[in-house]
């Protein structure tokens, strides 16, 4: 993997900004970037976004044999791939640290947390079981992976269904999805990890973006690791499944109960934003209307960039307050025609008449009638 | 598939009008456009453009940057070896910067940079074969505007809106300095280095800057109208 290089200058101004309450893109400490779940043509297919950051995963089914130690259950495999797609440092086909920590964690929390019933995955006992596999691509890499994945993973095996099985006597029949109606996986719980950046051992910032989370794990001007990335993973009955730290130790408790309890609330609209995305995609179905991954693509989109998505914003800034500022103008040039004394809002139509003046301090009135004379 | 000037085109079109008008006329291509035996092809997707008499280009849509001779870049040290600073400029490897390249500086005196820090410079080596070298320093040994830049922040945007704020007839800058006062350095590598009184207003700018990158003349103004009014509101 290709190294990536963070600046001093990049450091010390992020971590004086949150320091301050304030976060590069305008969001709130515990605020999130926009989810969106957009479902394939194939059962189990399913591209997840967390504002810039994109996962796709797609579920597939075989019949295998089963384990020997467990011979009634069927069996469940997650695979997270990078590509260089997902960011310049990113080499094709090499494993790294961050693909074998994503893997672990998405391992941990659906697989041990026991989320999916894997008996009812079974056809004949000790000889032929489904054998479920996940895959996920992360397709853009703009910061919190592994929420990202884990939405990813718990939304296409939400969504997959797999082929309807018959036995008459000896033979066991596998019906095409024309033939029988397929069937859907059966989840016990929903987990879903969620996660937060810590810095400076206080405060705890929610669905970091890639920058916070490369300078809350790197080291400080004094060599000390003062930050770290903690994950937690939790279903919708505030179950706690899974809980993982990376960077810094923790000082006191109390982080990791606002975490908590902050993962509470996000993991029961995530599941509930889940199920509801995969009534509409049945109902869709039922109707027989076509459901493909054309539907992400607006033709709207590089307006819709540059009015939600930009990665360093003020807090109150929108786009729309740009079509309400021209109906006031109108409305002040009315009254105000002879004001020849510009206000500091007003930009001058040609800019010769201003000059840069080094200013300390708030802004002043620009004297430009004095000026306008000696023209 | 012909085109001509002011088009939108796609790679492996041509041209007619880019050709010598006599023998004694010179055309300049610029990127995005290669000369084949016969015709001039376009090789990226983009607008053709054309600036009189003779200088024809494409206007493109690009994130990656690729080392070309002459242009400034921002760059980040990242090693110190030897006499030279490997420095990371975005490219497809890291560029070199000779210690002697600073103003001043001698082979006793070693410009005083840290590993991580940033700095404006000039390319002068850069080749598809070769390391891409920088300097920090013009011809005469005068500093000018090149060197190490301190605090402040550093963020990365696609190319064209570099070129596209730096184009004279953009009402970006003009529209933002009035407002508070501001340093502002722009690699052509597509990163932008900003410094204000307070992290607040480097945020603005760094809004402003980012939010132009679709919009025209007019909706660029009122956008720094808008975010000068949201600072104004906040700012004690």
């Amino acid at each position: 993997m290709r190294e990536v290089f963070l600046s001093n200058c990049e450091k010390n101004f992020v971590q004086k900004t949150i320091a301050e309450g304030y976060r590069l893109d305008g969001r709130n400490y515990n605020e999130c970037r926009k989810l969106n779940i957009a479902f394939g043509s194939e059962y189990g297919s399913c591209i997840v976004s967390i504002g810039e950051t994109k996962v796709l995963s797609q579920v597939s089914c075989e019949v295998v044999q089963p384990k020997q130690i467990r011979p009634n259950e069927g069996l469940l495999n997650i695979n997270v791939e990078i590509s260089p797609m997902a960011a310049p440092q990113f080499e094709a086909n090499r494993q790294t640290d961050l693909t074998v920590y994503l893997n672990r964690l998405l391992e941990k929390c659906y697989k041990d947390s026991k989320c999916i019933d894997l008996e009812s995955l079974c056809i004949v006992v000790e000889e032929k079981v489904w054998s479920l596999r996940v895959d996920l691509k992360i397709l853009n890499h703009d910061g919190n992976l592994i929420e990202c994945s884990s939405i990813a993973t718990l939304a296409s095996i939400a969504h997959f269904k797999r082929p309807d099985v018959t036995r008459s006597g000896e033979s066991i029949v596998i019906h095409t999805l024309a033939d029988m109606d397929p069937i859907p996986t059966v989840l016990y719980h929903y987990p879903v990890c969620v996660n937060f950046a810590i810095f400076k051992n206080n405060i705890l910032i929610s669905d970091p973006s890639y920058i916070e989370e490369t300078v809350c794990t790197s080291t400080s001007e004094d060599g000390t690791n003062t930050g770290g990335l903690l994950v937690v993973g939790m279903n919708q009955y505030k179950e706690m499944c899974l809980l993982d730290l990376t960077g810094a130790a923790i000082y006191n408790s109390n982080i990791v109960h606002r975490a908590i309890q902050s993962a509470a609330e996000r993991c029961k609209m995530v599941v509930d934003l889940v199920k509801k995305d995969i009534m509409t995609d049945d109902n869709l179905r039922q109707k027989r209307t076509k459901i493909n991954f054309a539907d992400i693509i607006t033709t709207d989109h590089a307006q819709s960039l540059c009015a939600k998505d930009l990665c360093i914003r003020l807090k109150n800034f929108t786009i729309n307050d740009i079509e309400m500022e021209e109906e006031t103008d109108v409305s002040k040039s009315i009254d105000t025609d002879d004001n020849t004394a510009l206000s500091k809002y007003d930009v001058p139509s040609l800019p010769q008449t201003v000059e840069l003046k080094a200013k300390k301090g708030a802004s002043t009135w620009i004297d430009i009638s004095s000026e306008s004379d000696e023209d | 598939m012909k085109v001509s000037v002011g088009d939108v085109v796609l790679p492996g079109d041509y041209c007619e009008e880019i050709s010598p008008k006599d023998e004694k006329s010179r055309v300049v291509i610029g990127p995005g456009l290669r000369k084949e035996v016969d015709h001039v092809y376009i090789t990226k997707a983009g607008i053709l453009k054309k600036k009189n008499p003779h200088t024809y280009w494409i206007d493109s849509y690009q994130k990656r940057y690729v080392p070309i001779r002459g242009e400034n870049v921002i760059g980040i040290v990242t090693q110190k070896a030897g006499d030279i600073f490997r420095v990371d400029i975005g490219g497809s490897t890291t560029a070199a910067l000779s210690f002697l390249s600073f103003e001043g500086a001698t082979k006793k005196n070693r410009p005083e940079l840290q590993v991580g820090d940033i700095i404006y410079a000039k390319l002068v080596i850069a080749s598809k074969d070769m390391e891409p070298e920088l300097v920090c320093v013009d011809s005469f040994g005068h500093k000018g505007r090149l060197g190490v830049l301190n605090d402040g922040f550093m963020f990365k945007c696609p190319i064209n809106l570099v070129r596209k704020i730096l184009n004279p007839k953009c009402p970006l800058l003009d529209s933002l300095k009035n407002e508070w006062p501001f340093e502002m350095a722009a690699g052509m590598n597509g990163r932008i280095w900003i410094k204000a009184n307070s992290m607040r207003e480097s945020i603005a700018l760094g809004n402003a800057i980012l939010g132009a990158e679709f919009l025209s003349d007019s909706d660029i103004k009122k956008m720094c109208n808008n975010i000068a009014a949201i600072l104004a509101g906040h700012v004690s």
